[in-house]
């Protein structure tokens, strides 16, 4: 199980900075930024878990919680990635205004 | 007291939030309240680090203990730079008054959202705080790079994004390590755990760290993105950017390294090679670049990335002289980039000159601002008597002194090469006039900052052998993380 999840972490991962690398979309770009931050939202998630372990609010017939503090943590990631996403999308609405294309190859104006 | 440290974030945070509903009155009466905030956090920042002396201030949010809190802590180190940053946020702010003709209310929201994250960045003692901070701090610095909404301004900002964007996530995925494998995030409580780590993770943390540092702060293979942002961002921002940003973030992977690794790990290891070889890259691929630039702005972005490779090379000696040089470049680099740029804006502002050739006998026709260019450009070559030349001299001492030739004698050959660039601009500037052209003058908000960039330079030379004391001491702080520990974990 364990391995299933660390190999999916380091796929989407590598899928993601891949698609970083090789698409000239915007669009796709800001969705392979998602992708990579995935990954990372379910390895923290993966770090507080217990297979056994109930919600983390504290009742007496429990005796084993998930840490609720990796998931604070990825909380605060998502709003962190939302809002680089959210300015992403800005940019390529702007760029898009200007050059009436989406494509990072027509736009490059910036050499040397 | 310890109050202070909380105030000079929040101060900005509430500023920042505040301007969108006083923008009306920005450009006279809400300017003057910007300006008090700004004298008042400065004069709380000297006073914290003056009444401080040699102790560790740790400030724990809400009360709460550190194993379950937010803490921040300011050492001597953090205290140093705070106070550097926010003289120099002082200035800017004049700056961006006279430079930013419309929309006050945005620019300074971001204005303001940067010096918290940097503040932040300074004083925060927990890893996740980092991140959070790093992120408001990059968020802004994307923001503002694309602020002109120019052509160059959106792409560079646009690539700036996504190479930033991805660095985050991999700062974040190394911070996700540490938490699964010691299970906290204080510094301080983690560097105590560090050794129970295996080897292979203690390295893999490192190496995510190094990259995602590497990218913000412009090191030699991650460079790119940094000539086209600093060159594209509005001239206040370019030179907040190169002169403080990038150091801010060096700061904090020093911070992080020397805190949870220690020296020795980076002395057994050998990773100061690594360190050197990079620095010694940046200063050649910086020089080498700035030379055949026909942008004064780009001109000067590239060399930022020099003098990065110059920092780093200081710090990768490990010598004492070595790491005080580099500390004393940092704030040298960071006082005459600041005011190239803001020269480089006064020009933009008033006469629309972006090029190099364009600034054809300037001399003739402001000598004020021509004086000064010169004043900053030897400085940053490095002419004995101003300031750049004693933290170089330091640095190259230091690297001598510790057995490393090639990266001395790249320093100097980088010096050779910025000696050519900036003679260039300064020919050009001094060419005679053909004919008599008209003077222009120089609006106050843009003399005045520049003005205080030269008395910054000369001040930095006077009071040469107090701040190597001071520098001296961060010095021996650093080397010892035991100090910081201690002070955390008895707070």
């Amino acid at each position: 199980m364990e391995l299933i999840i660390n190999s999916t972490i380091i796929i989407l991962f590598i899928l993601g900075l891949y698609g970083l690398l090789t698409q000239r979309n915007i669009i796709k770009l800001a969705i392979c930024f998602n992708i990579m931050e995935a990954s990372i939202l379910i390895f923290f998630l993966t770090v507080g878990y217990k297979p056994e372990g109930s919600y983390p609010i504290i009742r007496p017939e429990v005796d084993s919680y998930v840490q609720p503090l990796p998931q604070a943590l990825a909380l605060t990631a998502i709003v962190i990635g939302a809002s680089t996403t959210a300015l992403m999308l800005a940019f390529a609405i702007k760029l898009y205004k200007r050059y009436h294309t989406l494509d990072i190859d027509k736009l490059r104006r910036l050499r040397g | 007291m310890n109050h202070i440290l909380i105030w000079l974030i929040v101060s900005p945070i509430f500023l920042a939030a505040v301007t969108h509903f006083i923008k009306k009155y920005l450009v006279n009466f809400g300017f003057l309240i910007f300006l008090s905030v700004s004298i008042v956090n400065t004069c709380l920042s000297l006073l914290v680090f003056l009444e401080s002396g040699s102790d560790i201030l740790v400030y724990r949010v809400g009360n709460w203990s550190i194993y379950k809190g937010i803490i921040l802590v300011a050492d001597k180190m953090s205290l140093f730079f705070l106070l550097f940053m926010q003289i120099i946020f002082f200035f800017s702010l004049l700056f961006s008054k006279g430079y930013v003709k419309n929309d006050h209310g945005t620019f300074f929201s971001l204005f303001y959202l940067l010096q918290a994250g940097l503040t932040g960045m300074l004083l925060t003692g927990d890893l996740f705080n980092l991140y959070v901070f790093l992120e408001i701090v990059s968020i802004v610095a994307y923001a503002l790079v694309a602020y002109d909404k120019t052509d160059h301004g959106l792409e560079a900002g646009f690539k700036y994004l996504v190479l930033g964007s991805v660095a985050s996530l991999i700062i974040l995925w190394g911070i996700g390590i540490i938490y699964a494998t010691t299970g906290n995030l204080n510094l301080a409580i983690v560097a105590g755990l560090m050794q129970n780590l295996t080897p292979l993770i203690k390295g893999g943390v490192f190496i995510f760290f190094f990259i995602g540092f590497g990218i913000k702060f412009a090191l030699f293979p991650f460079h790119p993105w940094l000539a086209d942002a600093h060159a594209s961002a509005p001239s206040p921002i370019s030179a907040l950017l190169s002169g403080v940003m990038i150091k801010i973030q060096l700061y904090s992977l020093i911070r992080i390294v020397t805190v949870l690794y220690g020296i020795d790990y980076i002395h057994d290891l050998k990773l100061n090679i690594v360190f050197m070889s990079l620095g010694v890259g940046s200063v050649l691929i910086g020089h080498l670049m700035a030379l055949k630039q026909t942008n004064l702005k780009r001109m000067l972005a590239y060399s930022s990335i020099a003098h990065i490779g110059y920092i780093v090379i200081g710090l990768g000696s490990i010598s004492p002289q070595g790491v005080v040089g580099a500390f004393y470049h940092m704030l040298n680099h960071g006082v005459l980039k600041i005011g190239l740029f803001y020269f480089a804006g006064t020009l933009i502002y008033h006469l629309n000159l972006k090029q190099i050739k364009d600034l054809k006998s300037l001399f003739w026709r402001n000598p004020f601002l021509s004086i000064m260019f010169c004043i900053f450009a030897l400085g940053m070559i490095g002419i004995p008597p101003l300031n750049g030349f004693f933290s170089k001299w330091l640095i190259i001492m230091g690297v001598a002194d510790a057995g490393y030739v090639i990266p001395a004698v790249i320093i100097a050959i980088g010096s050779f090469l910025s000696l050519i660039y900036y003679l260039r601009v300064v020919v050009i500037m001094f060419e005679p006039a053909r004919k008599l052209e008209e003077r222009f003058r120089i609006d106050p908000f843009f003399a005045i900052p520049i003005g205080a960039m030269v008395v910054c330079s000369i001040l930095l030379v006077v009071f040469g052998s107090q701040i190597h004391l001071i520098l001296h001491e961060i010095m021996l702080f650093i080397r010892d993380n035991s100090t910081y520990i201690q002070a955390v974990l008895y707070s």
